[in-house]
């Protein structure tokens, strides 16, 4: 186990352990160590002040300090750790099971705990033990009727989270029992938790007991103890100091190396700490969020301080108040002044910052390619091309950790840049237009009014309406498309002459995403703005960019016109990367040939393997599904499509039984399910959920996850689980090998692929993938969809699957529901992809964006 | 509208009174019970070694033991409702409610006194840190909870006597003074010493708010807007962590009060803390049980007023009135 050896690693665990085996080691040896007997009174020799014969003096009864003191350390270390026994175990379960089940069982126990909170610890332990009685037995028995709140209350917390976790989940849809879930899956990940906390908690316990012991209430005299011998020093407080201050030293101490030690636990037992790999779609902004450890040590690498950011080597520098008006003085130090609006970038190498002043890997290298003012050059790549390190660079806002190396990024005039999440660009405790104002003054010199006049004048060129009261609100007020339009009128206050855009559209609903493009479109060409735009989607860029580089692992791969890469791409990866992309068929032109189109033919006689009858599901306090209903026959393939709210993942949530119906049915052979399935039904419905990162326990290898559910189904007998893990995987294209590995040292579409092969593993009738895709890269998509398809040929499983995105369910299923807030508005057949009955319908498939290739 | 605005507060009010109701009726069954974890029979206890038959009786009779336990749980809490009290002193027969009430604003005081100085400790502090991040004022802040989790409050008390009383003989060694200014020379101390005991996990994770907030995606939509450092870092960031913070000394407040109680002892300040000392060397049971139910309460109080607070300072808490608030987003947005 390599926790072990993470240990040895830790300085906290090493500096804490040393000094705990030497506390301890003197609290063993105290009849040897110790130079006088404990209580040994000597009533000539009291209050002698530290010699050689008594090193730390001799109390008012002439007692030696040193011997009491190690005496001492062995009556409190004892007490402290048989104290701390009961706590922990009584609040780790409370807290597992109060998370685990919700409900009246968590109010109730959150109640007590809530209860038991109020009162102030010293309060209730002094009280406790004065009703009991003073002494070893009060103090264990005050501890464990007070000490187990701190456990249960971070464990419910976490429990109640991982609750929610798709592998919890899977692991409860796999058919596992309650008591399997709690002792095999979520007790191993909340137990290092405990641990940590546990050594603090001896600590407190520890200073508890001492305190205790100095008002008289705990372990009692003549036994020794560090409290006690406090208290009888401090009648001599003016004279004797150090009768009171060395004791509490020893405390001190003690208390020091424990807290090391949790440290250190702490640090070591986080699985895969700081490894977390990022999804593709999300995080890519150069945020450090995914992989930040605890509060304690973890915050390597979050922040710089709040020097003014580093600049690239022009531009964007001091050009604020309106110097950048076309005039083609870029303030460039390197090479030839600029144009406004012109990039210029050569050689460019960015690099990791490694620990010290070497450098790091280098994530862009030798990049070179330059932008004509008014030109809109799209970047294409996969995470972790460089592709966003690029336009920070331009920007001269290096994320933390990397650092231009070598090489120049420069542009003329302004720049600005629109970023990726609108959710969590906008500060969420100020009025957007408070914020709007503060980059409209850093831009430009004026009165309050002038900056509240362009405030609403900005807010009007981005298309939002109301601008009084948009300016007003809070960014939580505002939907995702509208906070996009704030960020773009953020930068656009700057007068930029670059406008940067870092996937803009990525985390907003396709027909949003279609509205926003054409804001950036409209922009460009009635302000001249040069416009960057780096996407994962070719589709989007080629619908907004007239050149486009193509890149890969920090390298350009290819770069031209945006219609040559479409139409014939050179090299491999771009072709690669083309056909990745699933195509849409061409809409119908008419609109009312669609309505004229049949409404699609079921798709067989037989009777479905699913069935959905006005199914009514409510996602807290809303109706998130309403009267709902769909058909899958056996081997079938259903696509559920629709933007975020639309209710799609809580009505596949409630198919696989995990919410319960409102109203409605839901049939399975024909058979009615009740709220609370049996096993045998559980098994037939597999859900795949969507994030790829949490839908693994990351304390179970590949083969312990696939295993658990053959054994507990009895689907393979002992001595074949092995063989079948192995064929699982290579059902779903996976070597067996990896069997061995963790969740951590998989790549997302590795993981996804562990996550079907554990729905397959109980052989069920259907599997509901939810966004299944939706969070890997191009390439690893296309080919978790060609899977996914051949999976259905070959097993004969029906197919359930929620997507945001048209060209999956296109490639995939061959019947279509399309939701909206809740609601069905359409099902079709394939011809809904060329023409669509439902105006709704005929929306969403206009705003995909295409890659004119056939064109 | 008005209408509207005024159904909205009542209903607020009516979720925190369903929220305080269970936890002040747990309060008071625990304060209940706490004579009944007493071994064998409580008025023998009280009494000690030498009473007499007779005596423990009438005792019983006084405090209600002879009564079945829902009798006497229901006397109690009708007591507890309606006069805020749990029965007179055993010892000077005066109503619990009373002897507390004459002593709490002293405590009160050290308590204010030691936020106060608990915030002047920490923000300079957290601020440095969270600024120069692995300068000398961080590497600091890092090894302080674990020195200052180990540190007896009272242990912190005696070394400021010995220091400023005894040594420097800057403040009085113990007990309130009177006259202008006095009582707050004589707090000072313990409040110093409880401010000590609190400041180092709030800190700690002022600090770790601090990097939080500094490391937010919309930082760098500040910055690459250019605008000033100075106002990201005090209109943005400070104000980001500050939320968090107030809502951490509202759950310090237990151990604020508990620290205050023992801290006293060592000062010898005549409030609640010695109430309940000596009314535990004298077994005066009903004035335990309202020390320890008023500071509960006081602890319940203090929590639920500053998660009002924080509800009306934090407009993701507050209800909407610009415009209609976002779904929220299960799905499509990737996560």
């Amino acid at each position: 186990m390599n926790t072990l050896g993470r240990l040895r690693r830790s300085p906290a665990f090493v500096a804490g352990a040393t000094l705990l085996t030497l506390i301890l080691l003197a609290a063993l040896l105290a009849p040897v160590l110790a130079p006088y007997p404990p209580n040994a009174q000597n009533l000539t020799g009291g209050l002698l002040p530290p010699s050689p014969e008594h090193w730390f003096g001799t109390d008012q009864l002439g007692r030696d300090v040193l011997s009491r003191m190690l005496f001492a350390a062995q009556t409190d270390l004892r007490i402290s750790v048989l104290a701390a026994v009961a706590p922990f175990v009584i609040g780790v379960t409370v807290g597992l099971i109060t998370g685990y089940f919700g409900g009246a069982v968590d109010w109730v126990g959150s109640r007590v705990i809530d209860t038991v909170i109020a009162f102030p610890f010293y309060v209730i332990i002094i009280a406790i033990v004065f009703a009991v009685g003073a002494g070893e037995g009060g103090i264990i028995v005050a501890f464990a009727l007070v000490g187990w709140v701190g456990y249960a209350r971070v464990l419910r917390a976490m429990t109640a989270s991982l609750r929610e976790s798709g592998w919890v989940r899977a692991a409860r849809g796999g058919g596992l029992s309650h008591a399997r879930v709690l002792l095999r899956h979520l007790l191993p990940n909340v137990l290092p938790q405990a641990i940590v906390l546990l050594a603090t908690e001896i600590v407190l316990i520890m200073v508890a007991i001492v305190t205790l012991g100095y008002l008289g209430l705990g372990i009692q005299p003549p036994t020794p103890d560090w409290g006690t011998m406090i208290s009888d020093g401090q009648a001599f407080i003016t004279t004797h100091w150090w009768l009171s201050a060395l004791p509490g030293l020893a405390v001190v101490v003690t208390g020091v190396s424990l807290s090391l030690i949790g440290d250190g636990v702490g640090d070591a037992l986080r699985v895969g700490a700081g490894r977390r790999g990022r999804s593709g779609r999300t995080g890519r902004s150069g945020r450090v969020s995914r992989d930040r450890g605890n509060a304690s040590g973890g915050f390597a690498r979050v922040a710089k301080p709040l020097a003014s950011p580093q600049r690239s080597s022009a531009g964007s520098g001091g050009s604020g108040s309106g110097s950048g008006s076309g005039s083609g003085s870029g303030s460039g130090a390197a090479g030839a002044a600029l144009r406004a609006g012109e990039v210029r970038v050569r050689g460019l190498r960015v690099a990791a910052e490694a620990s010290g002043a070497e450098t790091g890997p280098a994530l862009v290298e030798g990049l070179s390619f330059e932008v004509q003012p008014g030109e809109a050059v799209g970047i294409v790549g996969e995470s972790g091309s460089g592709k966003t390190l690029t336009l920070r660079a331009l920007l001269g806002m290096m994320p933390v950790g990397t650092r231009i190396a070598a090489g120049e990024a420069s542009a003329g005039g302004p720049v600005r840049m629109v970023f990726q999440d609108p959710l969590t660009a906008l500060d969420p405790l100020t009025r957007v237009g408070v914020q709007l104002r503060e980059a409209v003054e850093a831009a430009h010199d004026g009165t309050r009014s002038d900056a509240l006049r362009r405030v609403h004048e900005l807010l009007e060129q981005v298309r939002l309406p109301h601008t009084e009261r948009i300016a007003r609100a809070y960014p939580h007020q505002l939907s995702g498309g509208q906070r996009q339009r704030v960020v773009i009128a953020m930068a656009l206050a700057g007068d930029p002459a670059l406008l940067l855009c870092d996937e803009p559209t990525t985390a907003l609903d396709v027909t949003v995403q279609r509205s926003v493009l054409e804001l950036l479109d409209e922009l460009r060409r009635s302000r001249g703005i040069t416009l960057v735009f780096v996407s994962h989607d070719l589709a989007v860029v080629s619908s907004l960019c007239d050149r486009v580089i193509v890149m890969r692992g920090g390298r350009a791969v290819e770069s031209g016109d945006t219609a040559q890469i479409v139409q014939s791409p050179r090299a491999p990866y771009t072709r690669a990367l083309l056909d990745a992309v699933p195509a849409l068929p061409q809409l119908a032109s008419d609109s009312r040939s669609g309505l004229a189109a049949e409404p699609p033919k079921r798709a067989s006689e037989q009777s479905p393997v699913l069935e959905v009858r006005s199914a009514r599901v409510a996602y807290g306090r809303t109706i998130a599904v309403d009267g709902v209903s769909l058909a899958v026959p056996a081997g079938g393939a259903l696509g559920i499509v629709g933007e975020s709210g639309s209710g799609k993942t809580t009505l596949a949530r409630a198919i696989a039984g995990q919410l319960p119906l409102i109203a409605g049915e839901i049939l399975l052979d024909g058979q009615q399910q009740p709220t609370s399935r049996d096993q045998a039904s559980r098994r037939a419905v597999q859900l795949v959920p969507q994030d790829p990162y949490s839908s693994l326990d990351p304390r179970m290898t590949v083969g312990q996850t696939l295993g658990e559910l053959l054994r507990a189904h009895r689907i393979a007998t002992r001595a074949a689980v092995q063989a079948s893990i192995a064929a699982l995987l290579e059902s779903v294209r996976l070597d067996p090998a990896l069997a061995r590995c963790y969740p951590h040292e998989l790549s997302g579409g590795q993981r996804q692929r562990v996550a079907i092969a554990r729905a397959l593993a109980v052989e069920p009738r259907v599997i509901v993938a939810d966004e299944p895709t939706s969070a890997l890269d191009v390439s690893v998509q296309a080919s978790v969809v060609e899977l996914l398809r051949e999976l259905r040929n070959t097993t004969g499983v029906a197919l359930l699957l929620v997507s945001h995105d048209l060209a999956v369910v296109h490639e995939l299923c061959e019947e279509v529901l399309v939701m909206r807030e809740g609601e069905t508005v359409e099902v079709g057949g394939s011809t809904f992809f060329t023409e669509p009955r439902s105006t709704y319908g005929r929306q969403l498939l206009a705003a995909v964006p295409r890659l004119s290739r056939q064109a | 509208m008005k209408n509207d605005r005024l159904r909205r507060a009542l209903r607020a009010v009516g979720r925190i009174t369903a929220r305080i109701v269970p936890v002040m009726l747990g309060v008071v069954v625990a304060v209940f019970f706490l004579l009944r974890l007493v071994p064998g029979d409580p008025a023998a206890m009280i009494l000690g070694e030498r009473a007499t038959p007779e005596s423990v009786a009438q005792l019983r009779a006084r405090l209600g033991l002879d009564q079945p336990l829902w009798h006497q749980f229901t006397d109690f809490l009708v007591q507890v409702v309606t006069r805020f009290d749990t029965g007179d002193s055993l010892v000077t027969a005066v109503p619990t409610r009373e002897l507390i009430l004459a002593r709490a604003p002293v405590s009160l005081g050290i308590v204010v006194f030691a936020v106060a100085l608990a915030v002047i400790i920490a923000v300079p502090l957290a601020l440095a840190a969270a600024l120069r991040r692995d300068g000398w004022v961080d590497h600091l802040v890092r090894v302080l909870p674990a020195v200052g989790m180990g540190m007896p409050l009272f242990w912190i008390g005696l070394l400021l006597i010995i220091v400023f009383g005894v040594q420097l003989r800057w403040f009085p060694v113990g007990g309130v003074g009177s006259g202008p200014g006095e009582p707050l020379r004589s707090l000072f101390l313990p409040s110093l010493a409880v401010a000590l005991g609190m400041a180092p996990p709030l800190i700690r994770s002022l600090r770790a708010q601090l990097l939080e907030v500094l490391s937010a995606d919309f930082v760098t939509t500040l910055r690459a807007a250019q605008v000033p450092e100075r106002r990201i870092l005090w209109c943005h960031v400070v104000r980001g962590a500050a939320l968090p913070t107030l809502t951490l000394l509202s759950v310090n407040t237990a151990y604020l009060i508990g620290g205050t109680l023992v801290v006293e002892k060592v000062f010898g300040i005549d409030g609640l803390g010695t109430l309940l000392f000596q009314s535990i060397g004298s077994r005066d049971f009903p004035v335990v049980q309202g020390v320890a139910l008023y500071c509960a309460v006081l602890v319940v109080l203090v929590t639920t007023l500053s998660g009002v607070l924080a509800a009306l300072l934090d407009p993701r808490l507050r209800v909407s009135d610009a415009a209609e608030p976002a779904r929220p987003t299960a799905e499509g947005v990737a996560r």
